[in-house]
């Protein structure tokens, strides 16, 4: 079955790349003892060959090669295997650094040592140029797919907070730590909307202004079903015969069609996450759990949106045939961006309530805050990857396993309430085996999900083909 | 082997269709041509035979091997499939494509494949989404061939392809089909292919075989009958498959052998072709 294990490596080059240097980075922290180094190493190569299998799994869908697949001479236990191997042998891999690490002698007195500092620091650094080199590669090579997208904008977003956690705080004046958080949030909220913003202009005007090539033949492109004509002349055509205006239509449909994989139950991810967020404020009386939590759902609720904008644009076949329709390019275009812009209202009202209470209730442990908060944003990815793929229309999943995926989101949003935010008595700061807690418990979530996703597939059959 | 495929009493249901009871023989060394609508069962009974669509009931043995043995997933080394669409990744380019595909196959020949790579003129560096449709279809064929098999089994395998290039592609199979040990199970709505090609034709209407006959013994037994209504209406009593009524006169599908030795003048004959056969007896299924 090398074929398949070949086919996953070949189709995403950057992917495995990128996922061996994470794993190295991790290597190179457990050779130093430094569970810092190991720990973004590992929580990041966990997250990338989670992306992998995920968009492999979609494009394979796609693509048909699923149904190739069970022509060839491999049984379908095999095939799923073949699959699983990757997310499969990288979780091996980083739990078994993981216990290398627990095992080792001295290890308290390293994490506080200047050399891991400086050594955390460097690798931030390569990492964050890599990443940066990495992401702009694959934008500028890229073929509109919103999947591969969605993954990136949720990495630009969650890593961010990764690197700014293991950093060195201490050297950081205490007053410039309390405001990080919320810098970032508002920044990365700033920067999403503008990515969203850049992205839906380019290819809305470029899908309008050039016949024949993105927005579908040239016999397709808009033109006026009635020609304008007197207004005495236009009653006589008698009563509109659709119920609703064009615009209303138009959002209907998009709503439809992006929000049934996308907005609406990745929005629920979110709401079950303020849900949280409130349990835990009023059971605990504390802040720093909670706010981590809060700050995340305009960050996640603004990728969620920007993915529903950006598939509604890239990705929507339906979009080649909206230009035929007898509406104006106001309308079509409006139609778009609407309900983006009243999403983003209702996130930028988010944020405002979210800045009072954060100055309402204060708090003073930046380091403990900004581990909750990272590790609440992994968790919400998957989580958020979880109920994608449990709704995802394209992706023909059995009912039970859009349950499972469904139940399994939840499950991984109660373990983070449960693990990470134990104790509002003693701040939650980075010590060795949180590190390795949060490495096991990163690798085992994105490889888990990763297999399960996998798994969902209809093996060996898919369901009634159109033409049977 | 007598048989290169037999299936008995398949049935494989789902909530809105149910393909079967189907009963199917491809013989040795022949090509068989699987015909019908959309929606007819095609593509599940293509499937099902390489176990990729699970029978509800029946069996189906594939070179003499129960597709339900664990036998058959070694015997897939052996049958080339051409599924309905090239089903490849996108971003991957042809020499990839290629690559990937010998190491599923324990017989893969690379010289067989650069061989077809260039009688169709394949872009092999190129990436697969940057194929055309055509170029997409040869592509799916040459990897079909390329690893030595006896038995092909092929869903629309040449449309997209311009008439050009099918009947190159004809030509292949063709060739493939002129060894005794050879079988092949083509599904296509080009019926123009089959023509050229096959030695049986079999008819799928609703999930059942309507006939499964050699195609030259189906063509002889048929003919088609042209006639005024008006003047002769007399003619629409001698037995028609069915008739089409229009309005410059009826057509009908008749067994050559209730053909009366001798027409009243003015009544056209002609040798019917698949497509008539076809269309014929399903609308007459259909009235049914």
């Amino acid at each position: 079955m090398r074929g398949l294990i070949y086919k996953e490596g070949a189709q995403r080059p950057g992917y495995t790349f990128f996922t061996v240097v994470f794993l190295l980075i991790g290597f190179l922290g457990v050779c130093v003892r430094s569970p810092t180094t190991l720990c973004m190493g590992g929580v990041v190569s966990s997250y990338l060959v989670y992306c992998m299998s995920f968009e492999s799994m979609r494009e394979d869908q796609e693509s048909g090669w699923r149904r190739r697949e069970l022509t060839l001479p491999a049984t379908p236990a095999e095939l799923v295997l073949c699959h699983a191997v990757l997310p499969l042998s990288v979780t091996g891999i980083l739990l078994l650094m993981g216990i290398v690490l627990v095992l080792l002698p001295d290890k308290g007195d390293i994490i506080e040592s200047p050399a891991s500092a400086i050594l955390t620091f460097t690798a931030q650094t390569v990492v964050s140029l890599l990443l940066m080199a990495f992401i702009l590669s694959r934008y500028t090579s890229h073929k509109n797919t919103g999947e591969s997208v969605e993954r990136w904008l949720t990495f630009i977003l969650f890593l961010p907070i990764v690197v700014l956690d293991f950093s060195p705080l201490d050297s950081i004046p205490a007053a410039d730590r309390q405001l990080r958080p919320i810098i970032f949030a508002c920044g990365a909220a700033i920067v999403t909307a503008a990515v969203i913003l850049a992205v839906v202009v380019r290819y809305r005007i470029r899908q309008l202004s050039s016949p024949g090539t993105k927005a579908g033949p040239a016999a397709f492109q808009y033109t006026p079903a009635i020609p304008a004509q007197p207004a005495a002349l236009r009653s006589d055509l008698g009563a509109p015969r659709h119920k609703h205006s064009p615009l209303f239509a138009l959002m209907l449909e998009k709503w439809y069609q992006t929000g049934r994989s996308d907005t609406i139950y990745s929005t629920i991810a979110a709401g079950l996450l303020l849900i949280f967020g409130a349990i835990s404020i009023s059971m605990k009386g504390e802040y720093s759990p909670a706010l981590a939590i809060l700050i995340m759902i305009p960050l996640l609720c603004t990728i969620t949106c920007s993915v529903a904008a950006i598939r509604s644009v890239c990705d929507d076949p339906w979009w080649r045939f909206q230009s035929a329709l007898p509406v104006k390019r106001s309308t079509l275009v409006l139609s778009v961006y609407l309900p983006q812009i009243l999403m983003a209202a209702a996130f930028l009202l988010l944020l405002v309530i979210e800045l009072i209470l954060f100055l309402i209730t204060g708090f003073t442990d930046i380091s403990g805050f900004t581990a909750s908060a990272s590790a609440a944003l992994m968790f919400a990815a998957i989580a958020c990857g979880l109920f994608n793929a449990a709704f995802m229309n394209p992706l023909r999943i059995r009912y039970r396993s859009r349950i499972g995926l469904a139940f399994a989101a939840f499950v991984l949003l109660s373990i983070e309430m449960l693990i990470f935010f134990p104790s509002t008595d003693t701040p939650w700061s980075f010590s060795l085996r949180s590190a390795v807690m949060l490495l096991a418990l990163s690798a085992l979530a994105f490889g888990a999900s990763g297999v399960l996703c996998l798994k969902t597939f209809r093996y060996p059959e898919d369901p009634l083909e159109e033409d049977q | 082997m007598k048989n290169a495929i037999e299936i008995r009493g398949l049935i494989r249901r789902y909530s809105s269709f149910t393909l079967g009871p189907v009963d199917l023989d491809l013989p040795a060394g022949t090509v068989l041509g699987l015909i019908g609508e959309n929606g007819a069962g095609k593509t599940t009974l293509l499937r099902s035979i390489l176990s990729a669509a699970a029978a509800d009931a029946g069996t189906i043995h594939v070179m003499g091997t129960d597709n339900r043995d664990p036998s058959f997933t070694e015997l897939k080394n052996r049958i080339g499939a051409i599924p309905d669409a090239p089903c490849f990744p996108a971003n991957l380019s042809g020499r990839q494509i290629e690559k990937i595909m010998s190491m599923f196959f324990r017989d893969w020949d690379d010289r067989i494949f650069n061989a077809y790579a260039e009688k169709f003129r394949l872009p092999l560096g190129q990436e697969f989404s940057e194929y055309s449709k055509g170029t997409a279809a040869k592509l799916n064929i040459a990897c079909a061939l390329s690893h030595h098999p006896d038995l092909l089994i092929m869903d629309e395998p040449t449309s997209g392809l311009d008439p050009v290039v099918r009947d190159e592609v004809l030509d292949v199979f063709n060739n493939f089909a002129r060894d005794e040990n050879h079988a092949v199970l083509i599904s296509t709505h080009i019926l123009s292919d089959l023509e050229k090609i096959c030695d049986y034709i079999a008819f799928l209407h609703e999930g059942q075989i309507l006939f499964c006959q050699p195609k030259d013994e189906l063509l002889d037994s048929h003919v088609i009958v042209k006639w005024d209504s008006q003047e002769h209406p007399e003619i629409g009593g001698l037995g028609f498959v069915t008739i089409k009524e229009g309005s410059y006169g009826n057509e009908g599908l008749l067994l050559r052998s209730a053909l009366p030795q001798a027409l009243p003048p003015g009544i056209i004959t002609e040798r019917a072709t698949i497509e008539d056969i076809m269309i014929f007896t399903a609308r007459a299924a259909g009235k049914r």
